[in-house]
């Protein structure tokens, strides 16, 4: 998983029109950082599958210009400045053609898609899309609200995280014309439970757990943010209005700790949530199994493949 | 370690994990899913042996499981009417008033109790993480332990309508309208009739007009416009806080596709409607202090709640999210001017009863 996105030229810059000024700048900036988790997990996908070269670039493709629309619509919504250590595309070269940018990816998604034919790929990922701005628009409307709780989050996060996650995992079914209702129900709960344990995980990050690839601390909640392990500890400790704004106006780790109730308090409170999230881990491993049944004879070695997404996506460790 | 069974509707075994039948030393509970409708086929159960199971004391299970916080909506009609009569001398028959009292509480019991019953079935339990009594959802009690509870109390509640009955044959036609808009609940196939437009309008004809008419004539008093306007005051109140209620649940209702009046309006008007109805609950409920009731407590009731109403209206303005901890302050602040208007309403019929 050490190669970027480019390597695995899922972006090729003969896709978009060269006499658009900045637009291929932009997008080499854009593109260049990123892991490309979700191109290699569709990568893993149709290879087990026996999927096609062409169809498996064109889904790995799919799904990195869709996240990275989303990263710059994402990070002008949010305000941020920083995109993969980089000054985000919205400061950039301007906001307005941040959105632009994005909408283009969006519309090429639909260009490639309806050129390969399945008119069913085509309706579930303008879903997918519709799901991602959903889970977008709904995430703003919560800024500054800081005692939404878990439950809310993971709604939002089912669809603005998850939506990915699952169409990692359908899409590659449906270009091979699987359509079986059981199938996809078993791939949609795994999808969610995916996409809420790598948010989960993510929004730890924020306070330096498991923070190896040093996300800047305290960053949601800086921007009137309340993650779920934010909404998590909060209504753990039951905390009263003056409690949490102390929690919110933290600037630092340390006043955050003290604002919880002490470091022993919070390394609980972690531990408690880590708890939390094994059940949805069980979960995933209990789909999974349903999975096999639905699998033809040779593609068993997906599941497999699936089960240590778990360890890379919450406790981000290589699987052992 | 967590054990997970998932069942497909058509599986042979699926009747008797939902039920609770499957096994006398375990419990089935339904996992809450985020992609869930109530059509779907699966349903994935954690099962938890009854060792393990966390259970409160009895008394507790069965407060929640009768949902007696639930009972104000009953109990307050029915005292309104009772003073009514009493004020007005018109309580002619106590053996039957109390036979009737005791029939609509039973009756309400088993409403409450089937009602939990069919959304476990028709998988509302799956979707609402916090609907309903959660006594099936925490393994407290079998699904059909629910059901037989409710059955037992459906017959009490017929056996306490005899006498009615045969005293004033004129209650017949209430009940057996009553008991159609039952089966018609039971027997629809999609979703539990609280979560459409039509059960609305069942909900407010069965705890607003048809109850307050119906006990006034249980009491051997005659049929009077009051006592129907009454129950249409009442009503109204009623469907506010069911409004009130699918608001909050608005993003989730609208994901798993019910058609109730909230989400047909959508997010925006449905906060010019909550408002709406609140004050308008407030004047019906004025325009009936002053046909019916003394005008001076009509007149200090309505200026009472109207002031503090001024900051539910503003908090409903200013409401930004379908999903965020402003629903629940919502939720909140209009259920208590709920319980203000009800309190101040019941504290004049005393004063009625005192005079």
């Amino acid at each position: 998983m050490a190669q970027n996105v480019i390597d695995l030229k899922v972006y090729d810059s003969k896709d978009f029109p060269a006499y658009l000024p900045k637009l291929n700048k932009l997008y080499d900036d854009l593109f260049a950082g990123g892991k490309g988790f979700r191109a290699k997990l569709i990568r893993m996908m149709s290879s087990h599958l026996s999927l096609n070269g062409d169809s498996e670039h064109l889904l790995a493709q799919t799904i990195e210009f869709i996240h990275n629309a989303s990263l710059l619509h994402d990070d002008l919504i949010d305000r941020s400045e920083l995109r993969r250590g980089k000054t985000a595309a919205w400061l950039k070269y301007r906001p307005e053609y941040a959105v632009l940018a994005g909408d283009y990816l969006l519309a090429r998604v639909m260009v490639n898609l309806s050129g390969h034919g399945n008119i069913k790929l085509v309706q579930y990922t303008a879903e997918v899309i519709s799901d991602l701005l959903e889970g977008e628009w709904l995430q703003d409307s919560v800024v500054g609200d800081y005692f939404v709780n878990l439950e809310q989050l993971d709604r939002i996060h089912n669809l603005k995280t998850a939506s990915l996650f699952k169409w990692c995992i359908r899409a590659p079914f449906i270009a091979k014309e699987r359509y079986d209702l059981e199938l996809h129900q078993i791939l949609e709960e795994m999808g969610t439970l995916l996409g809420l344990l790598f948010q989960r995980s993510d929004d730890l990050l924020d306070f330096d757990i498991r923070n190896e690839e040093g996300k800047a601390i305290l960053g949601d909640l800086k921007s009137g943010y309340l993650n779920s392990f934010g909404a998590f500890a909060s209504r753990y400790c039951e905390r009263s209005h003056q409690e949490m704004d102390a929690i919110v106006k933290s600037h630092d780790l340390n006043e955050f700790y003290q604002a919880l109730g002490g470091k022993n308090k919070f390394d609980e409170l972690v531990l408690a949530f880590d708890e939390k999230n094994k059940g949805l881990i069980q979960m995933y491993d209990h789909h999974l199994e349903r999975l096999r049944k639905h699998l033809l004879p040779g593609e068993e070695k997906l599941i497999e493949q699936l089960r240590p997404l778990t360890e890379i996506l919450y406790w981000r460790r290589k699987p052992s | 370690m967590n054990q997970f069974v998932t069942l497909s509707k058509n599986s042979p075994e699926f009747e008797s994990y939902l039920l609770g039948t499957f096994a006398d030393d375990k419990r089935a509970l339904p996992v809450e899913s985020l992609n869930v409708n109530s059509a779907s086929e699966m349903v994935t159960f954690k099962i938890v042996s009854l060792s393990n199971l966390k259970r409160p004391s009895a008394w507790y299970i069965a407060l929640k499981s009768l949902k007696v916080r639930g009972f104000l909506l009953l109990l307050v009609p029915m005292f309104l009417v009772l003073t009514k009569n009493l004020v007005d001398n018109s309580l002619r028959d106590t053996s039957t008033t109390i036979f009737a009292s005791l029939g609509l509480i039973f009756s309400f019991i088993a409403m409450n109790l089937r009602n939990d019953f069919m959304d476990h079935i028709k998988g509302i339990d799956r979707i609402f993480s916090y609907a309903g009594s959660r006594a099936i959802q925490n393994g407290w009690l079998t699904a059909i332990q629910v059901k037989n509870y409710s059955v037992w109390f459906l017959l009490l509640a017929m056996l306490c309508a005899v006498p009615v009955i045969f005293s004033y044959p004129e209650v017949t036609i209430l009940i057996f309208v009553a008991m159609a808009i039952g089966l018609w609940a039971q027997f629809k196939k999609q979703n539990s009739f609280k979560y459409r437009i039509g059960g609305e309008v069942a909900l407010f004809l069965l705890l607003g007009p048809l109850l307050t008419v119906g006990y006034q004539l249980s009491m051997g008093a005659r049929f009077d416009w009051e006592s129907f306007y009454l129950g249409c005051v009442w009503g109204w109140g009623v469907l506010f806080v069911l409004h009130l209620r699918n608001f909050t649940n608005i993003l989730i209702s609208s994901q798993a596709g019910f058609q109730n009046t909230i989400n047909w309006l959508g997010f925006d008007k449905s906060r010019r409607l909550l408002a709406f109805w609140w004050l308008s609950f407030v004047l019906v409920n004025l325009f009936y202090h002053y046909a019916y009731a003394g005008i001076y407590w009509g007149f200090y009731l309505s200026v009472t709640v109207m002031m503090v109403s001024a900051s539910f209206i503003s908090k409903l303005k200013t409401i930004s999210s379908p999903v965020g901890s402003e629903l629940r302050h919502v939720f909140r602040y209009g259920f208590s001017l709920f319980l203000v208007t009800v309190s101040l309403w019941v504290f004049e019929c005393l004063w009625y009863l005192a005079t």
